[in-house]
């Protein structure tokens, strides 16, 4: 009888210990699914974003062509039209000649500087010319300023990566110069594209005034000013890796990585 | 030297072992505590053995005091890794509350050197509900976690089936213990691969701690 409620009280024992056993195992399925219902919720957040980026960049692209195609053809039109007025204008008043001759270089140069904005602005001059002629370009209309010196250099075998990645590639590039031009007070910029066998590497440094990089790195992405942070938004949109070092009185250094084979498909997916 | 101790010692000692040769890795957690208290338990187990296998006297005055240090450092332990507030206040009102409650049992009511079965039933109650919490909070965690590398998820189960295996036997001391010698081989039997669980999932825990900070660093 004592050996029998021994027997019993071990296999209660048991059953509890089984029971406990299904609660775990029970906890560990539950768990396993909540993870991929968390992963799908996170690539669908993540895909979301990268649409909501994309259509931003795409808005703002239609907007600088716009604005391109304005100045092209309508503020440029009439600023011919003036300068061939003045042109054909004959004035016997030899001061007043004068005046006109300068007028008419002034407004040959507003010509010539909003044909250069039109250029960099619109998207389709972009695409045609190639992200790494287009970067050179708005280098070299950066040193006919005479403010800043400019040097641009190419190794490794050149790639041509898609129309999309070059053009969010230059964006990068250019809101980078323009961020030396406001804020560095920099006398020199070099800007060096690295082909290697996987990946692309930009490195865009200047000698400027830098600044203190590191409370705004602990803080995390948000604190970072607006350029900075949009230009890592667009590098996150292709796959890029990017980075900023600076230091006060040191310079800045931007380093952009890029894969040259990856794409990312409808679904958010690197392939 | 130690030709008393059994298979269920051993594995105190091998979890004793493994905190100590992970504790570079644990020292940053709350797991570093399971060092010292690993090191308290496998001093209350020799020190028991010895006092009822060598000495031939009783041990009681001794699982005592060890018994409510076990469930108070459980409890305390489970409740770091809480993530609900009201689960976190529950535990910390019970081991308030049982603390002194076995200050009140051992010096007033039941006597240090009687065995009191008091502590079981409440403790093992206890860590079965507040395992039970932390499977809870583990199953709404909000980032993917795997269970299988999280530590104090095999900390958490070993402790739920320890308890829930011990809690039936505790629950029937009344009758079991007033016959122990009759009761005693089976219960011992019980009681062993219990703590042989326990402990095995703790160095597990442990282990899996280690691995997961060095990933991390």
């Amino acid at each position: 009888m004592d050996s029998e409620i021994a027997q019993l009280l071990i296999y209660f024992t048991i059953a509890i210990l089984l029971l406990g056993i299904f609660l775990i195992v029970f906890v560990i399925i539950y768990r396993l699914r909540m993870n991929n219902y968390l992963k799908e919720k996170e690539q669908t957040r993540l895909l979301y974003e990268q649409t909501l980026l994309q259509t931003q960049l795409e808005i703002q692209e239609q907007t600088l062509k716009n604005i391109s195609q304005e100045i092209h053809d309508n503020v440029g039109q009439v600023l011919t039209l003036a300068k061939l007025n003045l042109a054909t204008t004959a004035v016997d008043d030899s001061g007043a000649m004068e005046k006109i001759k300068t007028s008419q270089q002034l407004i040959g140069k507003a010509i010539q500087d909003l044909r250069d904005l039109s250029r960099s602005l619109n998207t389709d001059y972009v695409e045609e010319m190639g992200l790494l002629r287009s970067v050179e370009y708005e280098l070299e209309l950066l040193k006919k300023t005479g403010s800043i010196r400019t040097s641009f250099n190419i190794t490794g075998t050149v790639e041509k990566l898609d129309k999309q990645k070059e053009l969010i590639l230059f964006r990068i590039v250019q809101e980078a110069i323009h961020n030396v031009i406001r804020h560095a007070d920099a006398g020199k910029i070099n800007a060096t594209v690295v082909f290697n066998n996987h990946t692309m590497e930009i490195f865009i440094e200047d000698n400027g005034k830098g600044f203190d990089i590191k409370p705004l790195a602990t803080a995390g992405n948000r604190s970072f000013g607006l350029g900075i942070r949009n230009m890592h938004e667009r590098a996150t949109l292709i796959g890029a890796r990017f980075s900023i070092n600076s230091e006060p009185g040191a310079g800045t250094k931007l380093y952009l990585q890029v894969p040259l084979n990856e794409t990312i498909d409808e679904e958010g997916r690197k392939n | 030297m130690f030709s008393f101790l059994t298979l269920h010692n051993y594995f105190e000692v091998f979890a004793l072992l493994t905190s100590l040769f992970f504790w570079r890795y644990i020292k940053q957690t709350p797991l570093r505590w399971l060092a010292f208290f690993m090191f308290f338990i496998v001093l209350v187990e020799i020190t028991g053995k010895y006092y009822k296998v060598v000495l031939h006297q009783s041990n009681a005055w001794l699982y005592n005091f060890s018994v409510p240090v076990e469930y108070l450092f459980y409890g305390w332990l489970l409740s770091q890794y809480f993530r609900s507030r009201i689960f976190i206040t529950i535990v910390q009102v019970f081991l308030v509350c049982f603390f002194v409650f076995a200050g009140l049992q051992l010096f007033v009511l039941g006597g240090v050197t009687t065995f009191n079965t008091i502590f079981f039933k409440i403790g093992s109650l206890a860590m079965i509900v507040f395992c039970c919490f932390y499977f809870i909070d583990f199953v709404r965690e909000e980032v993917p976690v795997n269970p299988v590398r999280e530590p104090m998820f095999w900390i958490a189960s070993g402790l739920f089936l320890f308890n829930a295996g011990e809690f039936l036997y505790v629950s029937l001391s009344n009758i079991l213990f007033s016959d122990w010698h009759k009761w005693k081989p089976v219960i011992n039997q019980i009681n062993n691969n219990l703590v042989v669980l326990l402990y095995a999932t703790i160095s597990v825990g442990i282990i899996t701690m280690a691995r997961k900070q060095w990933i991390q660093k």
